[in-house]
């Protein structure tokens, strides 16, 4: 039987996978060490500079904490574990102008 | 070599174990032989080498895959294997990241990423060859690609001014903003690193744990057999380990260029 003509077509999204909606989240163990890393460096070499350890050392260490927890937050805000299976939402209306 | 039960044989051999180990991993010039030393530039190491290796690998398979057969319209055999993967960075990577458009004009970029990274891991779990991607250099020329697309791409699609503005959430107090703003700046470079890292780390720390376990049966000789099937895992893990890092890489590049493309979102 043919759909009547009035019908809207029926637009058959892609599920978001897994990887897509978790995936990401494989980023934030890795940012967590390298800012803490790099900042923790970096005020390393500041102490042996103006012979100060270690305060700037614990000092960049809590930088790079504060960086990493950032970039978690901004990563799990969005996090919606009911998303998994479900279509993509979809792309909105473009502007007439 | 330690029957004798001398405490200094037994540090001879760990030291043997740990040149070996430090040979198969750690990056030396190139030297292919007093014939061929004449034709390689004398810059070019046994990573670079394997970078070249891997791209040339890439560029056969690649031209076997795409080459027109008129008796054979359907995609058959190697070509098949590569519509799947290209749909697959396609579909499921580029355009639910960077939507229908750019995502489709992002493929080729993701799908090189994905196929060089996949084609330099495997290389480097061929005996006698090396992993290119354990060596720092290769994995951060990588991510500066995307580096530069987070950045100069997105100046190109908001402008200068648009693109500094979006480190700026809307509809924050300006003391707040004193914070964010460079928390944000920071947090764009510490991501580029963060890919440098990951994949260096990942390729690097499991072929150091591959050649350690194979270097115990240099110290301990036969008692150390059952560490061969161990040894064996750890190879299958590899291979799975190159997949999920090539994916990782590729995923965490679009999820990244797709942020700096639509601020918005991120």
């Amino acid at each position: 039987m043919n759909p009547p003509d009035d019908a809207q077509p029926v637009i058959r999204e892609k599920p978001r996978s897994l990887a897509n909606v978790w995936g990401p989240l494989a980023s934030i163990g890795t940012v967590m060490a390298v800012s803490m890393a790099i900042f923790g460096y970096l005020g390393y070499r500041l102490d042996k500079w103006s012979d100060t350890y270690p305060y700037w050392l614990i000092m960049g260490l809590f930088a790079g904490l504060l960086v990493g927890f950032y970039d978690t937050w901004k990563w799990v805000r969005h996090l919606d574990p009911g998303a998994i299976g479900r279509p993509a939402p979809p792309p909105a209306p473009k502007d007439p102008e | 070599m330690i029957t004798n039960g001398s405490a200094d044989v037994v540090l001879e051999v760990d030291d043997a174990v740990q040149s070996v180990i430090l040979h198969h991993t750690a990056d030396t010039p190139f030297d292919p032989g007093s014939v061929m030393s004449h034709l390689v530039p004398p810059f070019l190491t046994h990573h670079g080498a394997m970078v070249v290796l891997s791209a040339l690998v890439l560029l056969a398979l690649m031209w076997f895959s795409v080459r027109r057969r008129p008796a054979a319209p359907v995609p058959t055999g190697l070509a098949n294997l590569a519509e799947v993967f290209v749909l697959f960075i396609r579909d499921h990577v580029a355009i639910p990241n960077l939507g229908e458009e750019d995502g489709r004009r992002f493929t080729p970029l993701f799908c090189t990423f994905f196929s060089f990274i996949l084609i330099m891991n495997l290389l480097g779990l061929v005996p006698c060859f090396m992993v290119a991607t354990s060596n720092v250099n290769v994995t951060g020329g990588l991510a500066t690609i995307t580096l530069g697309f987070m950045v100069f791409g997105a100046m190109i699609r908001h402008g200068v001014t648009g693109f500094f503005s979006n480190f700026a959430p809307r509809g924050v107090p300006w003391p707040i903003l004193l914070i964010l703003v460079p928390l944000e700046m920071v947090g764009l470079l510490i991501r580029a690193f963060a890919l440098t890292i990951r994949l260096f780390a990942n390729e690097l720390a499991g072929h150091l744990v591959l050649f350690s376990l194979l270097g115990l049966i240099l110290v301990y000789g036969l008692r150390a057999l059952p560490v061969i099937p161990l040894a064996l895992f750890v190879y299958l893990l590899e291979v799975g380990v190159a997949l999920i890092q090539a994916y990782v890489f590729t995923l965490l590049s679009a999820v990244f260029i797709g942020q700096a493309y639509a601020p918005e979102h991120g």
